[in-house]
């Protein structure tokens, strides 16, 4: 395990009284694909603001390499950043973008260096023949690259991005997070990654931090945060789940719904009340009989793939993907293996995620409105 | 140490931007609120009224009323001064030892006779709160009524003739709006004094407009020196505040709007009714606004037209500031009354049109 | 629209040009005249044109207002295009209070604002002891001219990415860097807009010059006014006359070269 690049100790940040970071603790190491995932207002753009300089915190350090930078102004950081929405100056063309940062170095950088690093930076990015362009008139996909470019020209050893997809179609947004991977790993440096959309999280990073509310929620691998969540908030931001309320017994047994089921969690006190997590994609539907919970069809959505039904147990309503048709109206039974149960601990966010009663077919698309201008974005300090 | 950190504070202070319209803070409270504060403490005060002291070479110092001081304009524009104090005595004795001087501020009359000099002192002495610059503002609510009556006349028949133009400028192609656009504002950029004082040539009895009619021998029409002459000059002055925000609002207006009024049956009228004039009611306020302030408050068309004949509230105020009525008392109540009514009328037509307050300008 | 409301719809637009043109016709026509009257044509003459020069209170005045004008629409721009700036960056109350007063002499009638002025200038000069002269123009002239350019900027800064400056700031910028180099260039064609705007307000004015220049400068409104009293010397007719033929110029020049560049913009849409 590499040292830390970056370490976030105690951080915390308040705009007019009100808490918009509490008690950060994060270690970011050299050369890892980060990513700062949670809702809108959850504080990530802040810790990005934070890192990059735009903010200082109002408590707390930050280290760069062991040395503390707190009070070091954005431009003398190793570190750059691509703005949401790219924040390109539109009265410079491409190469002018680009060259920015390079004509601001000390010592002047001669104008020869200047074209060679812009043109090096413009293949990276696949933009080469666009130097002449005016900015304005690029497609999203194409600005995004020039954001890119005009931030690692400067060759930092970090790289912030903040949202840098959402602007842009679905299509391009999945080309896009292959592209920024492979830059990534062509540039061979960290790159710190904000967005609100899981899949692309789980997609590039090495690391995510799952935040909420000012406050990490949970810090790992995508695989750690999508199998062992910590709480009912990480586990219904990421992807989706049926999370019921349960209490463990003894350590591998878990009892809900009046049932108990075999589990491979412990670790918990006798018969404390936790959260318990079923994906819905781990579920196993049986017919009636064979099954150890029996409940009603009571919506089925075709999604391509598979169906999302809604199955109704005893008035607690359970998301199931399946790729059988169960018709509406129809009982079935389903069987859950141990390692498809998930037991976390209670948190301040049991009973408020994981129940599909209100369930609607565009559940999805309104949980994704939180797309957009993230906090304060005044660039007043 | 202190110093330092008092320094570095300042630093701080500087590096926010909203520091950069520091000065310009002070500007608006300097040039801007301040007058009209002064015109609000003006309105409320005591019009200053001369009060003579007379100094004699015994340093007695004795006030006169204004009624025991007499002073004459001579033909040679000299000023002869006569005062008879209390015990009877009028200085100077004779006028033609006297020698009478103006000070340059009005203040200093110094009178002297062969054996004795009196200095004597005038001093306007004002101040104090009063209501009766009020009296004098209720003393011209006639010219108060004509002022507003003209400028809602000009207005209607501002919005009247400017519509129908915005409406079929709207419509026309890129390339003559552009140049209807230039030929309207064109205008603007001749002195307004000028372009008003042409009307008198056009309208005056024997101008070009009677001389034109009476080829068709139409008897001449009485028009200068009446209140249409002023309507006229004002509507002229200023219909293009008019025409350019409603065209700018109306060329706005998506035209699958109006389409999709006429898909849900709406007739021509109908469609003008219920659509295009509802979504153009800001550019309506908007240019109500920008003539009717204007066209109340104007002074020099109402002299160049109207002859003197219809005195307009502008024409009051200037004559109490610069004119022969000189009185900055009466002058600023008058224009506190007009500010105020104007304000409130602004704020009627701005509710009616709900916050779309300075949708437009230019 | 059908070719009959098109034909009605050009002939009231040709009313109105009318209307709007005949002073100016006349104006221009009379500047011609060999007599003095502004009704009777006499004959054709340039004299006018020749006394204009010659004559030093008309050229003394229309000086002054050139002068004026420049100067002011300069501070104006300066002044309004920073306060501007830092308006956009101020928390939403303040500004808006800000914006209110900037507005004061906008929405005033022009005669307050002369009015109020001129008060100011005259209970300042008593202690400060000077008098209304081209100073006090200047002052007044300056003041009603901000709000234009702020009006004209502030548009301008709210469509930039709030993003830019921190993006200049990364790249290697300090906050005045990012000033100078990002933001001015975008919004450049509110500050020049905002300019001409100004400078064609200052030129306009005659209400706030009279109640606030005094009787030692006179710009060129001023001494058509005094003018007025008598009879206007058609030399005024002249000066008008090529005033318009210049701007008319400047117009057509401009509006030109912007037409063009919507063709080229067209042009390079369908590419």
């Amino acid at each position: 395990m590499q040292n830390a690049l970056i370490r976030l100790a105690d951080c915390a940040m308040a705009f007019d009284g009100d808490v918009v970071l509490d008690n950060i603790n994060l270690e970011i190491r050299d050369k890892e694909f980060l990513t700062l995932l949670g809702p809108s207002g959850c504080g990530k753009t802040t810790t990005l603001n934070i890192i990059g300089g735009f903010k200082k915190p109002t408590r707390g350090d930050v280290f760069f390499d062991g040395v503390r930078i707190n009070d070091v102004p954005p431009h003398k950081r190793h570190v750059n950043t691509v703005f949401q929405k790219y924040a390109l100056f539109t009265h410079l063309n491409v190469y002018e973008n680009v060259a920015f940062g390079l004509r601001l170095v000390k010592p002047k950088l001669s104008e020869a260096e200047i074209e060679r690093r812009v043109t090096e930076m413009l293949d990276v990015v696949s933009l080469h023949g666009f130097e002449r362009r005016d900015s304005s008139s690029l497609s999203g996909g194409q600005q995004q690259r020039v954001a890119i470019a005009r931030a690692l020209v400067l060759k930092p050893r970090v790289l912030l991005l903040d949202e840098p997809l959402g602007a842009l179609d679905l299509r391009l947004r999945k080309d896009m997070q292959n592209e920024l991977k492979r830059i990534q790993q062509a540039m061979d440096i960290t790159f710190i990654y904000v967005t609100h959309d899981q899949e692309e999280a789980l997609a590039m990073s090495d690391t995510i931090v799952v935040m909420d509310g000012g406050a990490i929620q949970q810090v790992g691998s995508p695989e750690d945060i999508y199998n062992e969540p910590q709480n009912a908030f990480v586990a219904d931001f990421v992807g989706e789940s049926n999370i019921v309320d349960g209490t463990m017994p003894q350590d591998g047994v878990v009892e809900f719904f009046g049932r108990k089921f075999k589990c491979l969690d412990g670790g918990f006190a006798p018969n404390e009340p936790v959260d318990v997590v079923i994906r819905p994609e781990d579920v196993d539907i049986v017919p009636p009989g064979a099954g150890v919970l029996i409940g009603t069809v009571t919506n089925i959505t075709f999604k391509g793939v598979h169906y999302d039904i809604i199955v109704d147990f005893h008035g607690f309503k359970w998301l199931i993907q399946t790729t059988d048709l169960s018709p509406l109206g129809a009982k079935i039974g389903i069987k859950l293996d141990p390692d498809c149960i998930h037991v976390m601990k209670k948190s301040k966010y049991s009973g408020m995620f994981g129940d599909y009663s209100s369930y609607s077919a565009e559940y999805d698309d309104i949980s994704d409105v939180s797309v957009g201008i993230d906090e304060d974005t005044d660039y007043a300090e | 140490m202190q110093n330092n950190r008092a320094a570095s504070k300042f630093r701080t202070a500087l590096s926010k931007p909203s520091a950069l319209s520091a000065p310009y803070v002070g500007w608006l409270a300097v040039f801007v609120v301040a007058p009209i504060l002064l015109v609000v403490v003006y309105a409320f005060s005591k019009v200053p009224s001369p009060v003579y002291y007379l100094t004699r070479e015994t340093g007695i110092v004795e006030t006169v009323t204004r009624e025991t001081v007499n002073a004459e304009l001579q033909a040679d524009d000299s000023l002869i001064i006569t005062v008879t104090t209390e015990d009877g005595i009028a200085y100077p004795e004779s006028p033609e030892n006297a020698i009478s001087l103006l000070s340059q501020d009005n203040t200093v009359l110094v009178v002297s006779r062969a054996d004795a000099t009196v200095v004597m002192t005038v001093r306007f002495e004002g101040g104090g709160f009063t209501f009766d610059n009020f009296g004098g503002v209720w003393k011209s609510a006639p010219v108060f009524l004509r002022s507003f009556w003209l400028a809602f006349i000009s207005t209607v028949i501002c919005l009247v003739l400017g519509y129908p133009l915005a409406y079929i400028l709207a419509r026309e192609t890129r390339g003559i709006q552009r140049a209807m656009n230039m030929l309207i504002m064109l205008p603007m950029w001749m002195n307004f004094l000028l372009r008003t004082y042409a009307w008198m040539s056009i309208l005056e009895n024997t101008g070009l407009l009677n001389r034109f009619l009476s080829i068709f021998g139409i008897a001449p029409l009485h028009i200068i020196n009446t209140q249409t002459a002023v309507v006229i000059g004002m509507v002229y002055n200023f219909l293009p505040f008019m025409v350019l925000p409603l065209y700018s609002v109306i060329v706005k207006i998506d035209r699958h709007v109006i389409e999709a009024a006429q898909d849900l049956g709406a007739g021509a009228g109908q469609v003008f009714r219920r659509v295009i004039f509802p979504l153009s009611l800001p550019g309506v306020l908007s240019g109500v606004t920008m003539v009717f302030v204007p066209a109340v408050s104007t002074f020099a068309i109402s002299k160049l037209l109207g002859g003197g004949m219809s005195n307009l509230l502008g024409d009051l105020i200037e004559r109490n500031f610069r004119g022969n009525a000189y009185n900055l008392e009466l002058g600023s109540a008058i224009a506190l009354v007009m500010m105020v009514v104007v304000m409130v009328f602004m704020y009627f037509v701005n509710r009616f049109g709900d916050g779309t307050e300075g949708a437009v300008m230019m | 629209m059908s070719r009959k409301s098109r034909f009605f719809g050009r002939a009231y637009t040709a009313l109105i040009l009318l209307f709007l043109y005949a002073p100016i016709f006349v104006l221009i026509v009379f500047s011609f005249n060999a007599s003095k009257s502004r009704t009777v044509w006499v004959g054709f003459t340039f004299d006018w044109y020749r006394e204009l020069f010659h004559d030093a209170s008309i050229l003394g005045s229309f000086y002054t207002t050139l002068i004026v004008s420049v100067i002011a629409a300069a501070v104006a721009t300066v002044v309004g295009t920073i306060s501007a700036v830092g308006l956009h960056s101020m928390k939403r109350r303040p500004r808006n209070a800000l914006l209110f007063i900037n507005n004061i002499p906008l929405v005033n009638a022009d005669i307050i604002t002369g009015v109020a002025m001129c008060l100011l200038f005259v209970s300042l000069g008593r202690v400060l002891r000077f008098e209304l002269g081209f100073g006090t123009l200047l002052i007044a002239h300056i003041t009603f001219n901000i709000p234009y350019v702020i009006l004209s900027v502030m548009p301008k800064l709210r469509q930039l990415d709030v993003n830019l400056v921190s993006a200049a700031r990364d790249l290697g910028c300090t906050w005045f860097g990012a000033l100078r180099r990002v933001i001015l260039p975008e919004i450049r064609p509110g500050v020049i807009n905002g300019a001409m705007i100004a400078f064609t307000m200052s030129i306009d004015d005659f209400v706030i010059s009279y109640f606030t220049a005094g009787s030692s400068a006179q710009t060129l409104s001023m001494t058509i006014y005094s003018m007025t009293r008598k009879r206007i010397s058609p030399e005024i007719n002249a000066l008008s006359t090529l005033l318009f033929v210049v701007v008319l110029g400047l117009l057509l020049a401009v509006n030109i070269r912007s037409s063009r560049q919507d063709e080229r913009e067209k042009i390079k849409h369908k590419t």
